[in-house]
């Protein structure tokens, strides 16, 4: 559904985007994460088609909005992270313009503005002045406006911006519901545990230049090179410690703490290795009470993507 | 606290690029009012009629200046901070209200200071010329830095008042404006009469323009026999001074209110949206009820236009209504004074009255009808929207003008009672009265585009404002030079000029006997008008066609 092929932005001296690559299929949801300023809305604005890209292509359902963003239009829907609304109008009147704006023939407009508002859950505000909504159903209106003209991509950036949390779940409901219309949707956020629930694949992108892109649990493993493994034992933790590191050599094995009996280990491994790490315990005469293994969640990922990153731009600027 | 607060503000004004243009095009019209005026004798004489001459175009270019470079300075200087939510930023401070009144007020009249004092260097060449002395340099400075606090505070009270900058924008220009050349309406339709001079005289002297007149011109103050006459000038000071501390007093009460928590009339608080929604719909809407309003846009219809009507003028635009009304009775009074015969009128300055202030009208309220359509959508973050859709620039500008015109059509109603009375007084033959109606609409139709160029040029809609005045300004009063300095120009420029100019071309067709040694105007004017507004229509389109692709 949406190609993008070494897309890259200058401003003057400023590289905001180097080189994307992306494939997203249709119906998926991708997450697009990174701090403020790394290329995110520059991304989503050229791929709606408001932004001009130095170098690159970008395909929106075969339409290449490089070329021809006039055609794009029909295919993709932006919602902004902040948008104005026009004063002295009614919800349904502010829809209304937009449909007609799209060009949604009378006829058919009037089943449009009553899906998208239906969709979005916002039916009961269609007779309120648009000025006097909060902020989480200005946002659902703003949704429903995107929804009108039935876009195949769905591009909203950083759509749970100032939501309360209420508002933030049943935003994320919205967007699973909209998945389900075999919707395409691009969605920047910087609150990471409601991505890591929808998303089918995220991308990391920082200082222009997507650092990680996969599934969240490819992303995760690609980033997590040692598993964290917790194992407590009913007694002898010290012990069954001293064989582990006896046992394994540094780089297959370390043991970040011993809190009481339970023994927190780093190890580089598979599965077939843990098996046998655990029957070597057993075996040995370690008491082992359970085991677990902790995966990062996704905002200790990104937080060690990003300053990976930095360390990285550190190392070349003082080489 | 208080000089933190001023050098924010000064800071964030002067070191915009609008400032800067501001201030180059500011210099460059008084230089060129000085090189043009330049006499050609050069003679070193106080008498010397043209050197008089020069530095009175120069002093009244000067104050017009002044006059139109105010409301872009202070009449948005609260209302931004409301429109930005940072005024209850500003009251959470430790600054004390009038600490930010004052501020607000010092920087925006440091700013107007800044401006005339940067005059000073362009007007000293007046000195070579014996023109002035320095007691009148100082009363002349003296008068513009009085007009600077006056118009400053003018537009602070309405900024203070004001939900959005552009209708503050609106009501300060028109405030303003009204103020430079509403006063001497009465003198010209009452001073035959030896009664009235001394009123219309003091109400002349609202005006810096007559202030400045009565200071250069000898002879502008009128005698009376039955009681003193002061200069217009001292008058004008006395005013100005009486009213900037009034509006001062105002401006602070309504800080102080804002810094306190919210005055409720009744102590009753209405939160249900629907109860808000039906409040909304109070006279004259509920006429016009938006309930009511269920119907779809019909798919002929251009949408920007409908939009522009239903959220501006039947969704919360009361100023229109309040505009119509506002012409509606002066009319009403104008046309009273004709019939009622209370001073010896001749037919020709009944006519002269009418176009007058139908042109002034044109002058005062029509840019900013359209100044703000293509910056508002900027200010409103909405041209993203329009981008995406499939509204292109001619749907988006000719429905712009088409709303425009509609407002247009609530002023004419106005100013209907004037023309039935030429109408029915036979004066002209249909033919001239058409013709009329035809210079006065190509007339809205340059105010209407001259905004909209503006517009599409220009980022802030107080900015695009001010360049609309400036424009129309430009066509309507400096087309008037050759009139008032005829030695100055070649007879076929000059009657050239004249053509360019509306009101000249609508009195000479309605009153045979004046501007009788021009050619007939009208042809020209209408041509020049409509091309001229064809022109700004043209720039205005591809600017917008470029502004709704996308970004580079």
């Amino acid at each position: 559904m949406i190609a993008i092929e070494g897309l890259t932005k200058r401003y003057r001296d400023v590289l905001a985007l180097s080189d994307l690559n992306l494939q997203i299929g249709a119906g998926k949801i991708f997450g697009y994460i990174g701090p403020n300023g790394a290329g995110k809305t520059t991304t989503i604005r050229i791929i709606a088609g408001l932004l001009r890209p130095s170098e690159g292509k970008a395909l929106i359902a075969g339409v290449d909005v490089v070329s021809n963003p006039r055609a794009a239009r029909d295919v993709v829907g932006f919602l902004p992270d902040s948008f104005g609304v026009y004063q002295g109008m009614r919800v349904w009147e502010y829809l209304d313009f937009f449909g007609a704006a799209y060009r949604i023939p009378r006829k058919k407009r009037q089943a449009r503005v009553d899906e998208a508002l239906s969709h979005t859950g916002a039916e009961a505000m269609r007779d309120y002045f648009i000025e006097s909504l909060s902020h989480g159903m200005r946002q659902r209106v703003g949704l429903a406006k995107t929804l009108l003209h039935d876009p195949k991509v769905l591009l909203l950036d950083e759509p749970t911006n100032g939501l309360d949390p209420r508002a933030r779940i049943e935003f994320r409901e919205l967007l699973i519901r909209l998945k389900g219309m075999d919707k395409t949707l691009i969605v920047s956020s910087h609150i990471l545990p409601e991505l890591a629930t929808i998303c089918d694949h995220i991308g990391i992108i920082e200082q222009g230049k997507l650092l990680q892109y996969g599934t969240v649990q490819e992303v995760m493993k690609t980033v997590q090179q040692r598993r964290a493994i917790d194992i407590e034992f009913s007694s002898g933790a010290d012990a069954a410690v001293e064989f582990l590191k006896s046992a394994h050599d540094e780089e297959k094995l370390q043991v970040s703490e011993t809190v009481g009996e339970l023994a927190r280990v780093e190890f580089s491994g598979g599965d077939e290795e843990i098996v046998e790490l655990l029957n070597g315990l057993v075996t040995n005469g370690h008491k082992v009470l359970w085991y677990s293994e902790s995966l990062m969640d996704l905002e200790q990922v990104y937080m060690k993507v990003t300053q990976q990153a930095k360390a990285g731009s550190r190392n070349i600027d003082s080489e | 606290m208080l000089t933190s607060l001023i050098k924010r503000e000064m800071t964030t004004t002067l070191r915009t690029q609008r400032t800067r243009v501001m201030a180059f095009l500011y210099l460059l019209a008084l230089a060129c009012v000085v090189i043009w005026m330049w006499p050609d004798q050069a003679l070193f004489s106080v008498a010397a009629q043209s050197t008089r001459s020069m530095v009175l175009v120069f002093v009244l270019t000067l104050v017009a200046l002044v006059i139109l470079y105010a409301p872009a300075v202070s009449a948005t200087s609260i209302v931004s901070e409301k429109e930005n939510n940072s005024y209850d930023l500003l009251f959470a401070s430790r600054l004390r209200p009038w600490e930010i009144v004052a501020g607000k007020l010092l920087a925006a009249l440091l700013v107007l200071l800044i401006f005339v004092i940067f005059s000073f260097p362009i007007f000293v060449s007046g000195f070579f010329l014996g023109a002035v002395s320095i007691q009148e340099t100082i009363r002349i400075y003296g008068i513009c830095a009085v007009t600077s606090l006056f118009s400053g505070l003018i537009g602070l009270t309405i900024s203070a008042r004001s939900r959005s900058s552009y209708a503050a924008l609106l009501r300060t220009y028109s405030f303003v404006l009204l103020l430079g050349i509403g006063p001497w309406i009465p003198y010209i339709l009452l001073s035959s009469s030896s009664f009235w001079i001394p009123v219309v005289h003091s109400f002349r002297a609202l005006s810096p323009l007559s202030a400045v007149s009565s200071l250069l011109i000898p002879g502008f103050d009128p005698q009376s026999t039955m009681t003193e006459i002061r200069p217009a000038w001292v008058l004008y000071i006395w005013y100005a001074c009486a009213g900037s501390v009034v509006l001062f007093c105002i401006v602070l009460i309504d800080a102080y209110r804002m810094s306190g928590p919210p005055i409720r009339k009744n102590q009753k608080v209405i939160d249900d949206p629907t109860e808000l929604s039906r409040r909304r719909k109070r006279f004259p809407f509920y006429l016009i009820d938006p309930d009511r309003r269920k119907r779809l846009l019909a798919d002929w219809m251009n949408p920007v236009y409908a939009r522009e009507l239903r959220s501006k003028a039947f969704g919360g635009g009361i100023w229109i209504f309040r505009g119509a009304y506002l012409c509606l009775s002066v009319s009403i009074i104008l046309m009273v004074l004709m019939l009622g015969n209370f001073t010896q009128f001749t037919p020709a300055t009944i006519k002269a009255t009418a176009i007058g202030f139908q042109i002034g009208l044109v002058m005062l309220l029509i840019p900013p009808l359209t100044a703000g359509g293509i910056t508002r959508e900027r200010e409103l973050r909405m041209i993203d929207d329009l981008r995406l859709s499939r509204i292109g620039a001619w749907q988006l500008l000719s429905g712009k003008l088409l709303v425009a015109f509609v407002f247009v059509l609530f002023l004419a109603i106005g100013s209907v009672p004037l023309w039935i009375v030429i109408v029915y007084m036979q004066m002209n033959t249909p033919q001239e009265l058409l013709t009329v109606g035809a210079i006065l609409l190509s007339t809205v139709l340059l105010g209407l585009t001259s905004g909209l160029v503006s517009s599409s040029f220009l980022r802030r809609t107080s900015a695009a404002a001010a360049a609309a005045y400036g424009l129309l300004c430009i066509v309507v009063l400096s087309t008037l030079l050759p009139y008032l300095q005829p030695e100055k120009f070649a007879d076929v420029i000059r009657s050239r000029l004249l053509s360019l100019n509306p009101f000249v071309s609508a009195v000479q067709v309605v009153n045979s006997d004046q501007f009788n040694q021009a050619q007939v105007l009208w042809r020209d004017h209408l041509m020049f008008s409509l091309l001229l507004s064809g022109l700004f229509f043209v720039i205005a389109y591809i600017n917008v066609r470029r502004l709704l692709r996308p970004e580079n």
